[in-house]
């Protein structure tokens, strides 16, 4: 059966307490969240994305199977037009003989790429494919809802056989949102009206809909802030599900939320366990893995996700926005 | 390595930058990085492309501080401070001048073990520039 066949992870150099947010603005707008992850001056979804591939190559060392397509999940890439699916392609492989995607316009991206990932795999008996997503979403500074924007990368190489984790089934649910989460074309930050449509909320109750007529996974996988954190067990027709809970740590990482928790998941599996991990945004794509025999092996080769996690560098809010270029009148938050 | 170069030069060798490919010669074996046209050792000029581990320890190093960089960096410099670049020997023998990231510079030092990252090295003529830079080994 298709599946996952080596998985790593990335996440940039600096971190950011909410606290800076509270001593900045007198709160901090991403409730629940202790930190996140933002990417230094020099690092963006592209740098994330070629050193979380790098990870999930390296865990297999000489074994790593031809490549065949690669498909990127990303919403902030740097530029609108010229692939960096390209850029990590030529990063990557001494070959050219490769199909780059880029999947981009909602944070289901990711899993959106990793699915793709998966069909590609389904349909070309034998051949292998690499899913990588990576995100930095940036938004103006005096918006609540950029506290909450980290940026993380993820890869997964998926192969003919799943020996860290077989793809059970995919779900997905698309409906049209107004004013939760755009960017319209050219603009460098996204936006959100902020009308509490409980968009998100009626995406994954539309999954729970759908994974009731399948046995239903022991983890989740979701990359969702707190809020829609609690009671979505229940939603998706288990409320006893284990949860992750990277968001409180690295914050809203666009894209490759969801796809970092389940990297963060498949850290912490044993064999034979099963996680759903949904991509939530204008809709949503789950993807359900049963985690296999090799799970344990590959993961010993490469950090943990929550080795990560610690090794970041704590920065100040000053030297945060510095980073980020909102403090720049050249680039003027241009990524 | 460390500061500009033309867009005809960078995207001729684009995947070198990347990957690290160095030119091995076929009649010494000297390894260059970045590649010439001739090698430095016997003036060959012919080689096979070998890729390097990117992995090496610092041979020496320099702190460029506020306002003496290179104009390429000196957005860069406004928003983080000083510029830490430096000689870094390979593994497999090149020495080749470079851009050190997330280093702590308290511990920066003569000796130390560092491996090459992809990072934007800079955006100047409207587009943005990946290469390798060096940072401290975990």
């Amino acid at each position: 059966m298709v599946g996952i066949i080596s998985y790593g992870a990335s996440l940039p150099a600096l971190r950011l307490p909410a606290t800076a947010y509270k001593e900045a603005w007198g709160a901090c707008g991403a409730r629940g969240m202790v930190q996140k992850a933002f990417c230094s001056y020099d690092e963006d979804a592209v740098t994330l994305g070629i050193d979380a591939a790098r990870s999930a190559l390296g865990r297999l060392g000489n074994n790593q199977p031809a490549i065949g397509a690669l498909f990127f999940g990303v919403t902030a890439p740097p530029f609108d037009e010229k692939p960096s699916a390209a850029t990590l392609a030529t990063a990557l492989f001494d070959y050219k003989n490769i199909r780059v995607t880029e999947i981009s316009g909602s944070p289901q991206a990711g899993m959106q790429a990793i699915n793709s990932a998966i069909e590609y795999c389904q349909s070309n008996n034998g051949r292998s494919a690499l899913a990588v997503v990576a995100d930095a979403p940036t938004a103006p500074p005096d918006a609540t809802f950029e506290h909450a924007l980290g940026a993380a990368g993820a890869a997964f190489v998926i192969g003919p056989d799943g020996p860290v984790a077989e793809f059970l089934k995919c779900f997905s649910v698309t409906h049209e949102t107004f004013g939760s989460r755009f960017r319209r074309r050219g603009e460098e930050m996204i936006s959100d009206l902020e009308l509490r449509t409980r968009d998100n909320l009626i995406s994954i109750e539309e999954v729970g809909k759908l994974t009731a007529t399948s046995d239903v996974p022991k983890r989740m996988a979701l990359g969702v802030d707190a809020g829609l954190t609690r009671g979505v067990g229940r939603l998706l027709g288990n409320s006893e599900a284990i949860v992750d809970k990277i968001w409180t740590e690295i914050g809203d990482a666009g894209a490759a939320a969801a796809p970092c928790a389940l990297v963060a998941t498949l850290d912490i599996m044993t064999a034979n366990e099963t996680v759903l991990a949904v991509g939530v945004g204008a809709g949503a794509t789950a993807v359900a893995f049963r985690a296999g025999g090799g799970l344990s092996e590959n993961r010993r080769k490469g950090r943990k996700f929550s080795e990560l996690i610690k090794c970041g560098r704590v920065a100040n809010y000053i030297d945060y926005l510095k980073h980020k270029r909102l403090l720049s009148s050249r680039t003027g938050g241009k990524g | 390595m460390t500061s500009y170069i033309s867009l005809p030069t960078y995207s001729s060798n684009i995947d070198e930058r990347l990957r690290m490919i160095a030119g091995k010669c076929n009649q010494c074996g000297t390894l260059a990085y970045p590649q010439r046209p001739v090698c430095i050792k016997c003036g060959q000029n012919k080689f096979e492309r070998v890729p390097l581990s990117g992995e090496g320890k610092i041979y020496t190093f320099s702190v460029v501080n506020g306002g003496g960089a290179p104009s390429e960096f000196d957005e860069e410099q406004t928003m983080t401070g000083d510029v830490y670049c430096g000689i870094v020997e390979l593994e497999e023998g090149p020495r080749v001048m470079v851009r050190f990231t997330d280093i702590n510079p308290e511990q920066l030092k003569i000796g130390m073990k560092v491996r090459a990252v992809v990072r934007r090295l800079y955006d100047q003529e409207g587009f943005l520039r990946y290469g390798a830079k060096f940072t401290q080994v975990a």
